[in-house]
């Protein structure tokens, strides 16, 4: 129970990290955007 | 303080001077793909991991694509590490048969080692195998110290560029790193620290008979009290030297031993002293000349080599002063410097080292996000304690840890540049490049995240008596440093800890690895997302309004910036720690 717990909460906090990298992008302004 | 002390702390000094610009500019040659005398034997064995690997070396890579790999690399490693952990007891290499290591700590570990911090919560030779240190940890020293540099360039890379939408290519950066920085370093080093008595071998550990037996008396969990004479001791051995070589050169810090470099077997001469305080400054110190090399303005990296070598002269004198200085509770005791003794605070400190290499060694380890000890930080005197924690409180930008540190103090530059455009009333520009909002808005992210979890944590450990303060060995202003030094260390990646507090709990495991994870990846995204914005900036001519950033006064006020920021946000907490302790010890009482 604990690894999958400890497992999920892994991948959980790296896709926060990327919706999080999303987040800063879409800050940016519309015409310098990738 | 000593003539000896000095000559030993300049000695140190000079040293990664003389080699910061050789070193730098060989990195700008690497990373800006020009030849180097290393290309010959190193090219051929990078174009067989790429084409083993599938990775186009040609391909540009936006921010974002830059950040999403970085993270997903960094996903799938750490849950490797994970694994590797929990099932430990059924690989080979483990000859003492050590257990899978707990969920929680080996979650912990893995946090740990995968953002470069090193935090270790465990007795190494009682709980890891050398498969496990050898390939998770050491492997994570090695990517997690490269990861840093790549990111460090990634950024120059996005100062130095004009109108372009990409920072390079990770994997490639990654390889580089690896390859044509660390890997080499790591060999010499290694025979370096075999030449002084560094262990490397793979024995079961040796098992020596006491000249006199022991008599120990333990306390359980249920607090039933046991006595038992020891009449042997257990000596740990191991594949020391590689791991220690990798240890120090890529910032990381996480021993072989538990002593970390107090241990004689990882540190053994005053000589492998020297060079493991080097080692940790080295690559960081010659970053800044990379930083001049790569944009084209040699003059502002070594402006902000300056900024960081006034922070550490500030840092290391405080720190030996105050533990050269006798302990005002200790009346009676004779504390003077005389030939037989070294005078002022010994406690915690290596005799073969002294005051000062005790006190230059915590300082560079947290200048730098590096967390190897020689000494425990713990028993230093609370102004000499009071270094360390400040130094991992201004970002660990005092040349800091690899890649970590420069990308850190480029954050500040961004800031320190923002505030002399708002003094002389002109958009700031920073080489060329206009500062706007966006770019604000990232470096204050950078700059609040850190604080966020630091005080964060600390307040919500400090208001749980069950879960945060039953873990502490100390009460009162030490005990709050004990805290405050645990979540400072773990959201600052450096992995040194105060000691004093049990931290092998559920909570601290959990709510450690999560502000290091906090620290390391909610702190490159915006990082790379200026970086990415910069890249895709116009160049200004300079104009008489623009501020320089290769003059002393640049320095003057970069160092300024990064002072006041530090100690606006951590001063109220460290008044109620180290700065309330050193009153209430002049006032006769201790913690």
């Amino acid at each position: 129970m604990w690894d999958v717990g400890c497992v999920v909460a892994s991948v959980l906090f790296f896709a926060i990290a990327i919706g999080y990298t999303a987040g800063c992008e879409r800050l940016r302004p519309k015409e310098k955007r990738a | 303080m000593t003539a000896n002390g000095w000559f030993q702390i300049s000695l140190f000094f000079a040293l990664v001077l003389v080699c910061a610009k050789p070193l730098g500019i060989y990195m700008a040659r690497v990373f800006e793909r020009e030849r180097v005398w290393t290309d010959r034997i190193l090219s051929p064995i990078e174009k067989l991991i790429y084409r083993f690997t599938g990775i186009d070396e040609t391909h540009e890579m936006a921010w974002t694509e830059y950040a999403i790999v970085m993270l997903v690399f960094s996903l799938v490693t750490m849950l490797l590490t994970y694994g590797i952990e929990r099932l430990q007891n059924f690989l080979p290499l483990n000859p003492q048969h050590l257990a899978a290591v707990a969920p929680d700590l080996a979650l912990n570990t893995a946090a740990s080692f995968t953002t470069n911090t090193n935090w270790q919560s465990y007795v190494p030779e009682a709980t890891m195998s050398y498969l496990t240190q050898m390939l998770t940890l050491a492997y994570h020293n090695f990517f997690s110290g490269a990861a840093g540099i790549a990111l460090a360039v990634a950024l120059i890379r996005g100062i130095s560029r004009r109108e372009a939408k990409t920072l390079g290519n990770f994997w490639v950066d990654m390889t580089r790193a690896s390859l044509w920085v660390l890997l080499p370093g790591c060999l010499i080093y290694a025979l370096l620290l075999v030449s002084q008595g560094v262990v490397q071998n793979f024995r079961p550990y040796d098992q020596a008979k006491l000249m006199q037996s022991q008599i120990v008396t333990t306390t359980g969990t249920d607090g039933k009290t046991t006595t038992q004479t020891v009449t042997t001791q257990n000596i740990a051995q191991g594949p020391a030297a590689s791991q220690e070589a990798i240890k120090m050169l890529g910032t990381n810090g996480g021993g072989f031993f538990n002593a970390n470099s107090a241990h004689p077997f990882e540190n053994p001469t005053p000589l492998s002293n020297l060079l493991q305080m080097f080692s940790i400054f080295l690559i960081p110190a010659a970053l800044t000349v990379t930083l001049g090399r790569m944009t084209r303005s040699p003059t502002h990296g070594w402006a902000v080599f300056a900024a960081m070598a006034v922070l550490f002269f500030v840092g290391v004198t405080v720190a030996y002063y105050a533990e050269s200085q006798p302990n005002p509770l200790l009346h009676s005791v004779d504390q003077r410097v005389t030939a037989m003794q070294a005078g002022g605070n010994m406690e915690g400190k290596e005799v073969r080292f002294g005051i000062a290499n005790s006190a230059l060694f915590a300082t560079v380890t947290t200048d730098a996000s590096c967390g190897a000890v020689n000494s425990a930080h713990d028993s230093f005197m609370p102004l000499g304690g009071l270094v360390p924690l400040v130094n991992i409180m201004l970002g660990e930008v005092i040349f800091g840890g690899v890649g970590a540190g420069l990308y850190g103090m480029l954050m500040f530059v961004v800031l320190a540049v923002f505030i002399a455009g708002l003094m002389v009333g002109r958009t700031p520009e920073y080489l060329g490049k206009k500062i706007e909002s966006f770019d604000v808005k990232m470096a204050m992210l950078y700059v609040l995240i850190f604080p966020l979890s630091i005080l964060g944590f600390s307040a919500v450990a400090l208001m749980m008596p069950n879960l945060g303060l039953s873990a502490l060995g100390n009460t009162g202003p030490h005990g709050l440093s004990e805290i405050l030094y645990a979540y400072t260390s773990a959201t600052g990646n450096n992995g040194s800890a105060f000691g004093g507090l049990s931290a092998n709990t559920h909570w601290y495991n959990l709510s450690i690895s999560t502000a290091m994870l906090v620290g390391r990846f909610l702190m490159i995204v915006p990082m790379l997302a200026m970086a990415g914005n910069l890249a895709g900036k116009k160049l200004v001519p300079p104009s008489p309004g623009t501020f320089p950033v290769h003059t002393p006064l640049f320095t003057v006020l970069l160092t300024g910036v990064i002072l006041i920021v530090g100690a606006l946000t951590f001063f109220p907490a460290l008044s109620l720690g180290p700065i309330l302790e050193h009153l209430m010890m002049h006032a006769g009482k201790s913690f």
